[in-house]
């Protein structure tokens, strides 16, 4: 790896460390998951033991994602935002490092973060004599992978967008959303007798189709690994699966980095 | 943006916006790391020192004074050895120390064969350290030449200073009278006039010279005549 990206890497590690709104936006999800979890720890009876290990490492995931997703948008927004990044790209650097750093940085706490999450479902695994089952594994990368996912639409979205309205378009704008217009032009366009409607509704029909197949999966095969996620029990078939999810997310991640590099080379920094 | 030739070019620019979560070490060595050739600790510590920045290495950038978050800037320009410096207002937010010491180490980049290229509004600094001087407005240079060119004697005026009277000559033009000492210019023909007046009245005279003239003022002219020159068809 070139010396000038591990230094990039090493910064955003520290501005992540140092930024107060990442430590509050952290701090605030530690409190809500402690809230909510230590209770259970301590009243669950032996029987319902398995379904809080199930529960703790959703809720990890869950919270890598979101901070993931914060990290990617407020290291882009502040080095941008702050003209900072001039002081950057006038030394002979080339700027797609910097990006591709925002990108492994992120990528890294996200894995630091899944890997605490298997810590703990293992350690409660132990401690409450609960067979081990690969499935904490497969949650944990499949939990990568979303960030993954999250993350680079949140860095590709910021590159171009206030980050207020670029989170706003990854609340809001989801591929369900476009599975279920989708649905309901398909259940219009049946009782249509004109030409000219059911070409226009053609067309839409077209067009959402389109926006559902950009619009990013935080979780592709979700039906068929619903199973995993019950038992944490993992059949020979599952990996298949776990390796399309996880391959879908790198080349998701390579397809944002690309047009994030090539949107901030054509940018005026300087 | 990133390109090699920043391996040889420096650049300082005019409002230097740096990562304010760093300390003033790790930015000048993070600014350092991303040359071809990572800059050594050594020379990150010795111009933090020559910038008098070496006791606030632990200072995080965001708690440092306008002055200081500028020193950083300067470090950081001057890290590698260049062949063209780029300063844009580089004074700004020093204090009359450190505007000297960074005009003795921008002589001595000089001397070791570094082009420097100041932009500043700060005529009087720039006429100190440059050889070359551009006057720019609108964008479009309007004169271009050596300084000394440009500040050449004015051969039909003196510039004089004496002890102050009641009856000054109408051809000395008065531009200051002050502390019992007048100080203002005379045609260079009246000057055998002026000294002959000034012994006659026993008057001590505490100047006498060519007048020179400044940057100012020639920056003034260039910028009048520019503005009063009938618009191009």
């Amino acid at each position: 790896m070139p010396r000038q990206l591990i230094e990039h890497i090493k910064l955003q590690i520290t501005f992540f460390w140092r930024n107060r709104l990442i430590r509050v936006i952290g701090l605030f999800v530690l409190i809500i998951l402690s809230v909510t979890l230590i209770p259970s720890i301590i009243l669950k009876s032996p029987e319902t033991r398995f379904g809080l290990i199930r529960s703790i490492q959703k809720d990890i995931g869950t919270f890598t994602m979101i901070v993931g997703l914060a990290l990617a948008i407020l290291t882009m927004h502040y080095h941008t935002s702050s003209r900072c990044i001039k002081m950057v790209l006038t030394k002979p650097c080339p700027p797609e490092w910097w990006v591709l750093s925002v990108f492994i940085s992120t990528a890294l706490v996200c894995s630091c973060l899944e890997l605490l999450g298997v810590v703990i479902a293992t350690s409660l695994s132990i401690a409450w004599k609960i067979p081990f089952q690969m499935g904490i594994i497969f949650v944990a990368l499949e939990g990568i992978a979303q960030s993954t996912v999250a993350f680079s639409w949140g860095i590709l979205l910021t590159a171009f967008l206030h980050p207020a309205v670029a989170v706003m378009i990854i609340i809001v704008i989801q591929e369900k959303m476009f599975y279920w217009l989708m649905i309901i032009t398909m259940g219009a366009m049946q009782g249509m007798t004109s030409p000219t409607r059911r070409f226009i509704s053609q067309l839409i029909q077209q067009l959402l189709a389109c926006c559902y197949m950009i619009i990013p999966s935080y979780a592709p095969f979700a039906d068929k690994l619903k199973g995993v996620h019950l038992s944490y029990r993992v059949f020979a078939g599952d990996w298949a699966y776990l390796g399309y999810i996880l391959g879908y997310a790198l080349l998701f991640a390579a397809f944002c980095y690309l047009i994030t590099a090539l949107i901030f080379t054509r940018k005026r920094y300087i | 943006m990133g390109s090699p030739q920043f391996d040889r070019i420096a650049y300082l620019p005019e409002e230097p916006h740096y990562h304010l979560y760093l300390t003033v070490e790790e930015a000048i060595r993070y600014y350092g790391s991303l040359y071809r050739e990572a800059i050594p600790q050594r020379r990150v510590r010795e111009v933090m020192e020559l910038v008098g920045l070496s006791e606030f290495n632990d200072l995080l950038l965001g708690k440092c004074s306008k002055g200081m978050k500028q020193k950083a800037g300067i470090a950081a320009s001057i890290l590698k050895e260049c062949d063209l410096l780029f300063l844009d207002e580089p004074t700004r937010g020093l204090d009359p120390i450190a505007t000297k010491e960074f005009r003795d180490i921008l002589m001595q980049m000089h001397r070791g064969g570094t082009t420097i290229i100041i932009n500043s509004h700060i005529l009087s600094e720039v006429e100190m350290v440059s050889d070359h001087v551009a006057i720019m407005d609108h964008g479009r240079v309007l004169v271009q030449d050596e300084l000394r060119k440009l500040m050449q004697l004015d051969r039909n005026l003196y510039s004089v200073e004496f002890g102050a009277c009641a009856d000054v000559p109408e051809y000395v033009v008065v531009e200051r009278s002050e502390d019992g000492v007048i100080r203002g210019t005379l045609p260079s023909g009246m000057l055998s006039n002026f000294l002959s007046f000034a012994q006659g009245k026993g008057l001590a005279v505490y100047e006498c010279s060519l007048k020179k003239n400044t940057l100012e003022e020639i920056f003034m002219d260039v910028l009048k005549g520019v503005r009063n020159a009938p618009a191009a068809d």
